[in-house]
């Protein structure tokens, strides 16, 4: 299967240029930096910054990354465009791989940001933009997923509200006690959050920091399988 | 002429549904091809596997020499097509629009004015698709379906929605893209529609092909063979037949300088539809 690097540049482009036209995707965009500057400027200087980066950071891996994606999608199929882009040639790894890139884009500037705005030592931004990376891709096939089975934008958060919660809540109160803690290991955020915070501590990564690693890595090849799963029951267009 | 598409004894079933059953015909490189037919007849299906949305249950397809086994798909950049369902993206000025679609078949920018120019929208290429008229809209389609110069272009009911001015500024844009040489396969429910535009019709009633040829062919094979006779003094027309015996009494009024007016009595698509299938379009 040959990729056209032409068509996901212009997928890309057409996203681009519709960005700053969007309100839906601009309100979603503007959710996780309110929330930086909000914490920010609420908590005092004892509360633990890897704390609130992996708050902020988690809000904007499910709201933006996970849901822009499949407002994306799934507005292609309610305003009717897609069924023009596939019979012009696109294909739709292409069309995923366009938009894929395009959200990847917009989150990593979003998760910069936040980084900044909580006050992160700028020494530790490549191991965060590693780690944010690796689990954006993971949030990048939920919500193409998300969008694949929604009808419209509408749809979007009845189908995909119930799943982004669990991605958002369980590892925010994973520590609160063991049983959370548990679901939290079978989640790729949790992971990221364990491994910034302790990299923000200083205790750089810990002995489980490779499987760590791992289950993220794990979650994006078992993220794949689902996605091709999805995509041949649901179709992109159906 | 070569045929740049065909059908051959082709079936469609969706479950326990039949929407196409022994669909055969072929149209020829250069003609405007007119496949009529009443809603839920089976022409979007049509569409949909002549363009490789579908495949058939059973039967034969080729276009361009491509059979149904998915290498159809192949031909998007020789294909054009305008459904009733296809979108456009709202918030883009149609500038941009158009943009996209050259940015995917690879075409010159350059192009974008003389074809907005082409089909009458230049004015509004900065404005957003989402502020068009109707018919300003179904332009900017046809204009985006045929940016790449396609070979071949389906348009599927392109003027169902729209009002009779814009119709005719569709019909003169679609008779001069044929003139240009592209092939066009046009579905519509519209009868005089089809009479204006096409080379040749299909009628398409519940899934079968009932009847095929040259419009005004049609017309005559399907004619009574009477003439409707406007005589001075009377009130009411007279019909009389097409054979000797109508020929002499007509002779004789014109002899006389009774007649005011004789007009054959072809019958139009719309009632051979309705005599063919028994149903109204």
């Amino acid at each position: 299967m040959a990729l056209s690097m032409r068509h996901i540049r212009a997928i890309f482009k057409k996203e681009c240029k519709e960005f700053g036209k969007n309100p839906n995707i601009l309100f979603m965009c503007a959710l996780p930096l309110l929330f930086a500057v909000l914490y920010s400027s609420i908590f005092d200087e004892n509360f633990p910054k890897g704390d609130l980066l992996t708050l902020c950071v988690g809000t904007s891996l499910t709201m933006v990354t996970c849901f822009v994606i499949a407002m994306l999608i799934a507005e292609e199929k309610e305003k009717q465009t897609l069924r023009t882009l596939m019979l012009s040639a696109v294909s739709p790894v292409e069309f995923f791989v366009g938009k894929g890139l395009f959200t990847l884009l917009v989150s990593t500037v979003l998760n910069a940001i936040i980084f900044f705005l909580v006050g992160i030592d700028a020494s530790l931004y490549g191991i965060f933009l590693l780690l944010t990376t690796l689990v954006c891709l993971t949030m990048l096939e939920l919500g193409a997923m998300i969008g694949m089975i929604a009808q419209n934008q509408m749809a979007t958060g009845v189908v995909g509200m119930p799943i982004v919660l669990v991605f958002f809540m369980v590892p925010m109160f994973a520590e609160l006690n063991p049983v959370m803690t548990k679901i939290a290991w079978f989640l790729p955020n949790y992971h990221m959050n364990v491994l910034m915070k302790q990299a923000i501590d200083g205790t750089a990564f810990g002995s489980d920091g490779l499987l760590r690693v791992g289950a993220i890595v794990l979650w994006i090849l078992v993220g794949a399988g689902l996605f091709a799963v999805v995509y041949r029951r649901n179709g992109i267009d159906r | 002429m070569s045929a740049i598409l065909s059908m051959q004894a082709i079936r469609k079933e969706f479950k326990q549904h039949v929407a196409l059953q022994k669909v055969t015909f072929q149209v020829e490189q250069g003609e405007i091809f007119g496949f009529l037919g009443p809603s839920g007849a089976g022409k979007t299906t049509t569409i949909k596997l002549l363009t490789g949305q579908l495949r058939p249950t059973s039967g034969e397809l080729r276009v361009m020499g491509e059979s149904q086994d998915g290498s159809i798909r192949k031909l998007t950049n020789q294909i054009g097509l305008l459904s009733d369902t296809s979108g456009v993206y709202e918030r883009l000025s149609v500038y941009d629009n158009m943009a996209l679609f050259a940015d995917i078949h690879g075409v010159d920018y350059k192009e974008i004015p003389l074809l907005l120019e082409k089909v009458g929208i230049a004015e509004h290429a900065k404005k957003e698709a989402k502020k068009l008229s109707r018919g300003m809209r179904q332009r900017l389609m046809i204009a985006r379906s045929i940016l790449h110069k396609p070979r071949l272009l389906f348009l599927d009911e392109p003027t169902s929605s729209l009002d009779p001015a814009n119709t005719l500024e569709i019909h003169r844009l679609l008779r001069q893209l044929n003139r240009e040489g592209t092939t066009i396969f046009l579905t519509t429910h519209n009868m005089d529609e089809a009479d204006k535009l096409c080379h040749r019709v299909a009628f398409l009633n519940a899934g079968e092909v009932v009847e095929l040829g040259v419009p005004a062919e049609l017309k005559l094979k399907y004619s009574d063979r009477s003439v409707k006779v406007i005589l001075e003094g009377e009130p009411e027309p007279l019909y009389i037949r097409n054979d000797a015996e109508g020929g002499s009494k007509l002779k004789g009024w014109m002899e006389t300088g009774k007649v005011r007016a004789v007009h054959s009595m072809e019958p139009n698509l719309e009632t051979i539809f309705l005599n063919l299938t028994g149903r109204e379009l």
